[in-house]
């Protein structure tokens, strides 16, 4: 593939790598994928754990307002976005619509399946794009087609090992296991990054679910400085449970540069009804 | 030395149908090679010239960066001002702003990642060919298509702003989907607003697809339904679709870029890209290309409205043509070489002969007291003279078969068409006559000739004049 094509590739599909950006921070993009049977029931439970961690800010299905601010060294943003998405089926289908701000406001873009669509209000037209051309960057932001691909990666492209468990308290004072898991990719693995340092809490209450703390992406097996860094915070208590409002995307290699993501309203398993993932919700 | 001289030429008269074949022969392989060396030169010209000419020009201007990295926002200063100021540069004869940027076309169903490049259609007549690439339909028009200015919002509008993403927020979250009637008057609210802060023009703008490209989108450039729809990211990371009139199609014999390139109007892919003055690259025709490397030199240190730029000479930015060029050269060299080191082997054979049957002859101009280092002088003399006479006709001839060669030309086109590095290679070869053309045989052909000489002078001049005398 020459860089022509390269490039093309990359800048032509940012909103098919966004959709799938936004799919994997706010809803999977597919069902879990189930462990290999014969692996030792230690690492079926760091798995368990990690996919626990990756699906904590969606149910089945979910239904969020956020606001995305991407600061860069040239430009900053804010959009108002409405996410949603709905996992019943093995489709994973997901609507995102732009609220805000004016330039912005009406853009939709909907992946149903390998189908994504994008739809512009001022010509009001759907263009529908093919999912083979992924690239690495969003809209402006800093979330890349390597952070899309994370959720199928995790699962089934790394090897995972429990580097510490220690007892520590959570934003708001519980008490909590931090599990830091260092994922390696299997010999071979479609994979962009070396190593992932996945950070994640677990609550001492029986039946709690882990949350994900920090994910830290290394280049290179052995680099000591990770290249981005995702971050979780503003834990905060609500109707389904304590949940990370804000995930931050940090550009390590671009100083200053991040991608933000509040949450204002989180929604889960809302019984969407197959008309609102159509080219019809558009408009 | 004089009776040296007279001795050697008398000598190469005694045998004059032998001598004559030989340096016949001679005469030959200089005038041939130096056709073919013209033949070469001629090429490396029209590669060098469809470099330029077809699309690179002689000097590029960039952004530092963008040569590399080809972002989105790393443009250049592209204003009438600066690019007339460009032109009135020493050895600049025009001056062409483009930009570019990646997108993906639509048609029906059909859809395929694209590059547009947007350029000056008088502007670019004026450095490049590129215009002659044009095949079906109509190329670009001179004008582009007129876009209402943009404004940003006032305080009001932007409190107005505001109160729709609330609105937005409140509705699809209760509600899942806003009611239809508040739906649309805000849909009309945003309308206003957006093309107020991006407006659209008020005609569609016309664009010219490379030939493959069309015909992957099942498109007839003369049809009726010409209108594609192209999705784009504008400089401020924006998403924008727009419908554009497809006018005409080009063909440039690179595949790459009749399959991904679409042509359209500067103004129109600055305003689309939210660009407006600006460039992503200029690119200069000089009135002599030779001095592409201290232009460029010179055009470094032009402050450029106070930005960073990098100058470079088609030479810099395409040394996959200096090395074709090179190699080719390379090439031909060896050729010249192995033709004249069979030359080499005829002078050898007929100076041997001649040496031989000069025994007698030879031994009493020794016996009489001629010294070996004058033998060796008579027999080298013999083929210098010989070199320098089938010379002289080989640079006639040679030059008069490259001059034809370069008004009439060699007419390959029933071979089929070829191109070299992207360079569609005219179906007639061109000679180009130049003195490397006819050094590089003669000092070949002089060099194995004095070689081939070396043997039997120096048997010549070994020889017993006792035994050589009574040699029959």
């Amino acid at each position: 593939m020459n860089s022509l094509q390269r490039l093309l590739a990359r800048s032509a599909h940012s909103l098919a790598r966004g959709l799938r950006v936004l799919a994997c921070a706010i809803a999977p993009l597919a069902a879990p994928h189930a462990q290999a049977a014969g692996e030792s029931s230690d690492t079926q439970q760091t798995a368990q754990r990690i996919r626990e961690a990756e699906t904590a800010l969606r149910g089945k299905t979910s239904m969020g307002v956020m606001k995305m601010t991407i600061k860069r060294s040239d430009y900053e943003r804010t959009y108002d976005l409405l996410v949603m998405s709905d996992d019943r089926s093995d489709e994973g289908k997901v609507l995102i619509r732009m609220l805000g701000p004016a330039l912005w406001r009406g853009n939709a873009t909907l992946k149903v399946g390998d189908r994504i669509s994008f739809y512009d209000p001022r010509t009001r037209r759907t263009t529908v794009m093919g999912n083979s051309m992924l690239g690495d960057n969003w809209m402006g932001s800093h979330f890349t087609n390597d952070d899309l691909m994370r959720e199928t990666d995790l699962s089934r492209h790394y090897s995972y090992e429990v580097q510490a468990q220690e007892k520590t308290k959570d934003a708001l004072g519980q008490p909590v296991q931090r599990w830091r898991i260092q994922l390696l990719p299997k010999a071979g693995a479609p994979v962009a990054w070396g190593r992932v340092l996945y950070q994640l809490d677990v609550g001492e209450q029986p039946h709690s679910r882990a949350l994900p703390v920090q994910v830290d992406y290394f280049r290179r097996p052995d680099d000591t400085a990770p290249v981005r860094s995702l971050r979780y915070s503003q834990l905060t208590q609500t109707e389904a449970g304590r949940l990370p409002m804000r995930m931050t995307m940090l550009a390590l290699d671009k100083p200053g540069e991040y991608t933000q993501i509040d949450y204002s309203r989180l929604r889960f398993d809302k019984d969407f009804s197959a008309d609102e993932f159509s080219d019809r919700a558009f408009r | 030395m004089s009776s040296l001289q007279k001795m050697a030429w008398r000598n190469l008269g005694r045998n004059r149908k032998r001598s004559a074949t030989t340096g016949l022969g001679l005469a030959l392989a200089m005038s041939l090679c130096m056709a073919t060396l013209g033949i070469m030169e001629g090429l490396s010209r029209d590669l060098i010239r469809g470099t330029t000419e077809g699309e690179v020009g002689h000097v590029q201007i960039h952004h530092p960066a963008y040569p590399d990295a080809r972002q989105l926002r790393q443009t250049l200063p592209a204003g009438p001002a600066l690019m007339a100021q460009l032109q009135q540069q020493d050895g600049v004869q025009a001056a062409s702003a483009r930009m570019f940027a990646y997108a993906y076309l639509s048609h029906g169903s059909r859809s395929s990642g694209v590059q547009l490049m947007g350029i000056d259609p008088v502007q670019e007549r004026q450095v490049t060919t590129m215009h002659l690439q044009a095949r079906q339909g109509r190329y670009l028009d001179d004008e582009a298509s007129p876009w209402p200015q943009a404004r940003s919002l006032s305080v009001e509008q932007e409190a107005q702003d505001r109160a729709l993403t609330e609105a937005a927020i409140a509705a699809a979250f209760d509600e899942g989907k806003p009611a239809p009637l508040q739906e649309n008057e805000r849909a009309a609210r945003n309308a206003a607003l957006a093309e107020q802060l991006a407006p659209r023009p008020t005609r569609t703008p016309g664009v010219v697809l490379g030939a493959q490209l069309a015909a992957n989108l099942g498109l007839d450039p003369q049809g009726q339904d010409t209108e594609v729809q192209v999705l784009y990211e504008t400089s401020q990371g924006l998403q924008g679709s727009m419908a554009l009139h497809v006018r005409g199609t080009t063909r440039s014999g690179l595949d790459h870029q009749d399959r991904s390139r679409v042509l359209l109007h500067l103004q129109d892919l600055q305003h689309m890209l939210q660009l407006a003055g600006r460039a992503h690259e200029i690119a200069l025709r000089l009135h002599d290309p030779s001095q592409a490397d201290a232009v460029a030199a010179r055009l470094q240190a032009l402050p450029m409205e106070g930005e960073a730029h990098k100058v470079q000479s088609w030479s810099q930015l395409r040394p996959d043509v200096l090395a074709l060029i090179a190699a080719n050269r390379a090439l031909m060299g060896t050729l010249v070489f192995i033709v004249f080191l069979i030359a080499g082997v005829g002078v050898l054979n007929t100076m041997l002969v001649s040496i031989t049957e000069r025994q007698r002859e030879l031994s009493l101009l020794k016996a009489l007291g001629l010294s070996p280092l004058h033998l060796v002088l008579l027999v080298a003399m013999e083929t210098l003279l010989l070199c320098l006479a089938a010379c002289t006709l080989g640079l006639l001839v040679g030059a008069g078969l490259t001059a034809w060669l370069q008004i009439q030309g060699l007419d390959v086109s029933r071979f089929g068409s070829f191109s070299m590095s992207g360079v569609d290679m005219a179906p007639k070869l061109r000679a180009q006559l130049q003195w490397q053309t006819a050094l590089v045989p003669l000092a070949c052909m002089l060099l194995v000739s004095l070689l081939a000489a070396l043997v039997p002078a120096v048997l010549a001049a070994r020889l017993t004049p006792a035994t050589g005398l009574r040699a029959t």
